[in-house]
């Protein structure tokens, strides 16, 4: 499809329409599925602090 | 073409492309699919490259230990940055990135997208290439002579049907995804016991490292810094891995263990190999022929080919739904014209330039820690230190105005902060040279940049950045 450029009104159809995806998007978000304190503890500890931990373990020289 | 039918058929693309929110019904993948999306994304023949240059500096067991704390570390401080907007909204990473750069200053995140797409598939199509070649060779069908030759072709071919299963969007991806992850853990587990199988536990425990430093300290961060730099890295891909999944939470742990996991472990094959095969230098066409003969070195080598294919795959899609995001070029290219000019440069790479780039892949790999620790920085910065709430409609409506053109579409505070850290990344690990400056033993590159590149971002927002630049939602906080 070659469509290199719209018309004025075409463009205001076009903006029309991302501007109900917008909405539909912004009203579709469900606050069950965000990430919570508890989602940030856990990964963190997992992915974050138990890794550091294993560095200072072989900076000291634990894993030789 | 009737005007109703340019707009619904812009529309149509917009949807099939990537280019807004995803709408929210098409967005039903679940963990698994996540998962399985990522865990083939991520499987792919440079994690053998990682762990052999982890093998420079430690052995077995701490090499270990480095790489999978480097890959999580890596893994946390990327999905950090872009998962909350990019899962929450169903968007993009460079997207997503536009609050913090300003809406032409993302374009900073495509082109970073660019160097890591083009850059990484043009090692796998060379590494695919390999491996064809190092099949027939071992078949008896050619002689090792023709290996270059066969490397050409086999990226002119790679990339071709790469380039035909896009044509049909996100579909292709999906099934493709799901299907070679699954084939690829079960060959991944079958290569690690070959491994550990014909070299012996013993002697991988006993291998030193091939050319360690005198600095104990140096020779842990560097093994560590090469694959939280690595990780850091799949920031431009984790939004189109996670926009068609249904949420943040659903996205998080498939993200972590679909990235963090496999990029640890996988390598580790890598890293035992080249202990084991110091030789090989890593190459796994030849480590996997050196250890498994004929019998296991051909089906390793068809393990190579199918997890490369599907990572192509995967990254051009992603590739692709970023440069749908210039908005200049919306509408004026096709979906099979993005998708060419995305793949084009990776197939004349890998076939007419395969020996030069080889050669100095390592170099690049380190190049990427230096680039995306400092947008990592600036965009954690963001969601937690400033917690801007994210504008949607600023992301995908541009123009003096917008939440989100700052100046002329750039943010300088984004912009500031990303050299910054940069600068810093340099400072402490010359990416060319990996020559360093204290306290680069102790410390790493990626997190003081990372560190860098947020506190300052987060100081120039706060006291810098003209009032006129913020939302008013901003403005009220």
């Amino acid at each position: 499809m070659k469509t290199a450029a719209l018309h004025t009104a075409d463009r205001s159809e076009f903006e029309a329409a991302l501007a109900a995806r917008i909405a539909d998007v912004e009203a579709s978000v469900r606050p069950e599925l965000e990430l919570r304190s508890r989602d940030y503890l856990l990964v963190t500890v997992v992915t974050g602090v138990l890794p550091v931990l294993a560095m200072l373990a072989g900076f000291a020289g634990f894993f030789r | 073409m009737s005007a109703p039918n340019a707009v619904s058929g812009l529309q149509a693309r917009a949807n099939a492309e990537g280019w807004w929110p995803v709408e929210p019904t098409m967005r039903t993948w679940g963990s698994g699919s996540v998962f399985g999306v990522t865990i083939s994304a991520c499987v792919a023949t440079w994690l053998f490259i990682i762990g052999s240059t982890v093998a420079f500096f430690l052995g077995a067991v701490e090499g270990t230990v480095a790489m999978l704390s480097g890959a999580l570390v890596g893994i946390l401080l990327a999905a950090l940055a872009v998962l909350p907007v990019t899962a929450r909204y169903g968007i993009d990473s460079i997207a997503a990135l536009r609050a913090q750069m300003g809406t032409k200053g993302a374009y900073l995140g495509l082109g970073l997208l660019g160097l890591s797409v083009i850059g990484w598939n043009a090692v796998l199509v060379i590494f695919t290439g390999r491996a064809f070649a190092g099949i027939l060779v071992a078949l008896g069908m050619m002689g090792a002579e023709h290996t270059d030759l066969v490397v050409s072709i086999t990226a002119i071919v790679t990339t071709g049907i790469v380039w035909l299963a896009l044509r049909s969007g996100a579909g292709a991806v999906k099934k493709a995804g799901v299907a070679i992850a699954v084939m690829v853990v079960l060959l991944g587990i079958f290569i690690l016991i070959m491994v550990i199988k014909q070299a012996g536990v013993s002697t991988l425990l006993d291998a030193e490292p091939l050319a360690p430093s005198d600095s104990h300290f140096y020779n842990w961060t560097t093994a560590f810094e090469m694959v939280v730099a690595t990780n850091l890295a799949w920031v431009p891909f984790i939004g189109g891995l996670v926009q068609l999944g249904s949420g943040p939470r659903k996205a998080l742990w498939p993200i972590i263990l679909g990235i963090g996991l496999p990029v640890g472990l996988l390598s580790v094959i890598g890293l035992l190999a080249a202990l084991a095969v110091p030789e090989s230098g890593g190459d796994p066409t030849v480590f996997m022929m050196e250890l498994g003969g004929v019998t296991g070195g051909v089906p390793a080598l068809a393990f190579i080919v199918l997890a490369n294919f599907g990572t192509v795959l995967i990254c051009s899609y992603i590739a692709a739904i970023g440069v749908g995001q210039v908005q200049s070029l919306q509408g004026r290219m096709s979906w099979s014209l993005t998708t060419l000019a995305v793949l084009l440069p990776i197939g004349v790479l890998a076939a007419f330039f395969s020996h030069p780039f080889y050669d100095n892949i390592s170099m690049f790999l380190s190049c990427l820690g230096a680039a995306f620790a400092p947008v990592v920085g600036v965009m954690i910065a963001d969601n937690y230190l400033l917690r801007r709430k994210v504008s949607l409609h600023g992301l995908f409506v541009h123009g003096p105005g917008t939440p989100y053109h700052y100046w002329k579409g750039f943010n300088p505070a984004g912009l500031i902060a990303a050299l910054a850290g940069a600068g810093c990344y340099v400072y402490l690990l010359n990416p060319i040279t990996l020559e360093s400056h204290s306290p680069y033993e102790y410390m790493s590159a990626s997190l003081p940049s990372v560190l860098v590149a947020g506190l300052i971002y987060a100081a120039l927002m706060k006291w810098a950045v003209p009032k006129a630049w913020l939302t008013p939602a901003e403005l009220d906080a």
